[in-house]
């Protein structure tokens, strides 16, 4: 039976709703130095009026609904999701107001798609934005990637009961350490010291390349951002073709792949467990099924003839192939190229990468390596079990940080997750070839939405129709979430129309 | 103390830099990899 919603679960709901909208506005801060950086004053107002507004919603929202009380499981996955609802339209005030974006629509669409790390972009005239505005973009999505809840639990709710609680909603489960706090600041950590790392490497090759020193470190903490969370943004409409540096391409990619493993693998590794690296069966799952389907995509662009030797193959292949397994979407191909050059097999094998995407407890999206190997596994169990005989018992393992027994209840989890995100895939893709788009592109901007990838076979642009954005942008939001939280706000929201009108009746 | 502090800081530094280390190489040779397999094809074609 479900419960009555009274009261104090919108306090504790709005309370600390509130408490992350602040922090998005506190985020603001950043951009708006960045332009008073580059004597942008009117895009430094665009981001003080948005920060000032944010704020404001955030302080009225937990001033109204303060409140003492723990989160319980509803709550907090209420709050995950109801988040960064939130924090996606308040997002899109400093887009509108900068004056590239044609809708209020739209300018969600990009909040979100950078806050959810997918990387599509509906913004006009990239190549012409503020440097504030660029800084915002990536910004979200290097936020995102970490999720705005671990944020705000890092800075403003330290460690209550129900924090852990929230972070799961967020899609972040893995539990490194007793203390919720010390999750979020570990997993800041990490994301920090690669940021550091990154944006000095990443800067260093751009002035190699030919930028401005004042500019490259800027371009390079954009690529980093972009890359380690998985994001797939750019500073130019291009992406990475407009830097045509092989160097920029695979330093980026170290970053992408790195920022697609598991937190808690991060962990055990910089704990000392150095060998988990090769034993765990993310990285096994990754391992196997990139090169695999790298080598049909080399198959593919061998048979058209596409590229001329084995580096402009490996360059703009293999790139491309791992940016789709890792959903990052970064890109150094043109969309079109995908229909024309790459043709159907190519199409389809990175459609299906992006589709298992990255690790769990990551950056990245996708229904995750961890699920493909646990039902793997739980296949090959299976067979074991039928050709074994009947007395025997088979138990199936899995090793992930150590050693899992495989039961039919972690199978049935994973393969629930798979078939919901296959849902939403196939629902995307039939909207898509409703408003006119062939299967092929239909299917694989759908994936890409729903996996967080934000790579584009050309289907994504300011002109698609309004109730394709919308579908996209519930993938993408129900995809980074995995599900759980989106359907319990869902439900919330029923129930506490259903508790009204008893109430109604009752009086 | 502040020499228990300073070793403390001092292996958790050698601990972070051995981490990151062991993920880029794992890395590297992934994308190593992909350049082999790349190869490879050219070669047998």
């Amino acid at each position: 039976m479900i419960r009555r919603v009274w009261r104090e679960d919108f306090r504790i709901i709005g309370y600390y709703t509130g408490l992350v909208t602040i922090g998005v506005g506190l985020l603001m801060l950043v951009p708006m130095v960045t332009s008073f950086v580059f004597r942008e004053w009117a895009s430094a107002l665009d981001f003080a009026i948005s920060a000032a507004l944010t704020l404001l919603v955030g302080y009225v929202l937990a001033l109204v609904s303060r409140t003492k009380s723990t989160p319980g499981l509803t709550h907090a996955m209420v709050i995950a999701a109801g988040s960064w609802l939130v924090a996606m339209v308040l997002s899109g005030v400093p887009y509108v107001l900068s004056g590239h974006m044609k809708s209020f629509l739209d300018a969600c669409f990009d909040t979100l798609s950078g806050y959810t790390t997918t990387g599509m972009f509906l913004l006009q005239d990239l190549d012409h934005i503020s440097q504030g505005l660029n800084m915002w973009r990536h910004l979200l999505t290097y936020v995102g990637g970490q999720g705005i809840v671990v944020l705000a639990l890092t800075f403003l709710i330290g460690s209550t009961g129900g924090a852990f609680k929230i972070m799961v909603g967020e899609g972040k489960e893995e539990k490194l350490e007793p203390n919720v706090r010390h999750i979020a600041v570990l997993i800041w950590r990490i994301s920090l010291i690669y940021l550091g790392v990154g944006t000095v490497a990443l800067g260093l090759i751009a002035i190699a390349n030919g930028i401005k020193p004042s500019l490259a470190f800027f371009h390079g903490a954009y690529v980093f951002m972009s890359a380690w969370s998985t994001g797939g943004f750019a500073p130019y409409s291009q992406n990475m073709l407009y830097y045509h540096s092989s160097a920029m391409e695979i330093a980026s990619m170290v970053f992408f792949i790195l920022g697609s493993f598991n937190f808690a693998l991060h962990y055990a590794i910089w704990s000392g467990n150095r060998k988990e690296i090769l034993r765990n069966v993310e990285i096994v799952s990754f391992t196997i099924t990139l090169l695999t389907t790298f080598s049909l995509v080399c198959l593919a662009l061998m048979q058209r003839g596409v590229y001329p030797n084995a580096v402009a193959l490996f360059r703009r292949g293999f790139f491309q192939l791992v940016s789709g397994h890792t959903t990052t979407g970064q890109s150094n191909i043109y969309a079109r190229t995908f229909v024309r050059e790459w043709g159907p097999l190519g199409m389809l094998v990175t459609t299906i990468v992006m589709a298992i995407g990255a690790s769990a407890a990551s950056t990245g999206g996708g229904f995750k390596g961890l699920r493909m190997g646990i039902i793997v596994k739980g296949i090959a169990t299976d067979i074991r079990k039928l050709l074994s005989p009947e007395r025997a018992v088979v138990t199936g393992h899995y090793h992930h940080l150590y050693d899992h027994i495989l039961t039919d209840g972690v199978v049935k989890s994973a393969a629930v997750i798979v078939v919901l995100y296959v849902l939403i895939y196939v629902v995307g893709a039939v909207v898509g070839m409703a408003c006119g788009y062939p299967m092929a592109d239909a299917l694989f901007d759908s994936v890409s939405a729903g996996s967080n990838t934000g790579l584009s076979c050309g289907v994504t642009q300011a002109g698609m129709p309004t109730l394709l954005k919308i579908v996209y942008m519930l993938e993408m939001w129900m995809g980074r979430l995995e599900f759980l939280s989106v359907f319990t706000l869902f439900g919330f929201i029923a129930t506490s129309f259903r508790s009204m009108r008893l109430r109604k009746v009752a009086a | 103390m502040e020499e228990r502090t300073r070793t403390k800081r001092m292996t958790s530094f050698r601990r972070d830099l051995l981490g990151m280390l062991t993920e880029v190489a794992f890395v590297g040779s992934l994308i190593g990899l992909g350049f082999l397999i790349s190869w490879l094809f050219f070669m047998g074609r």
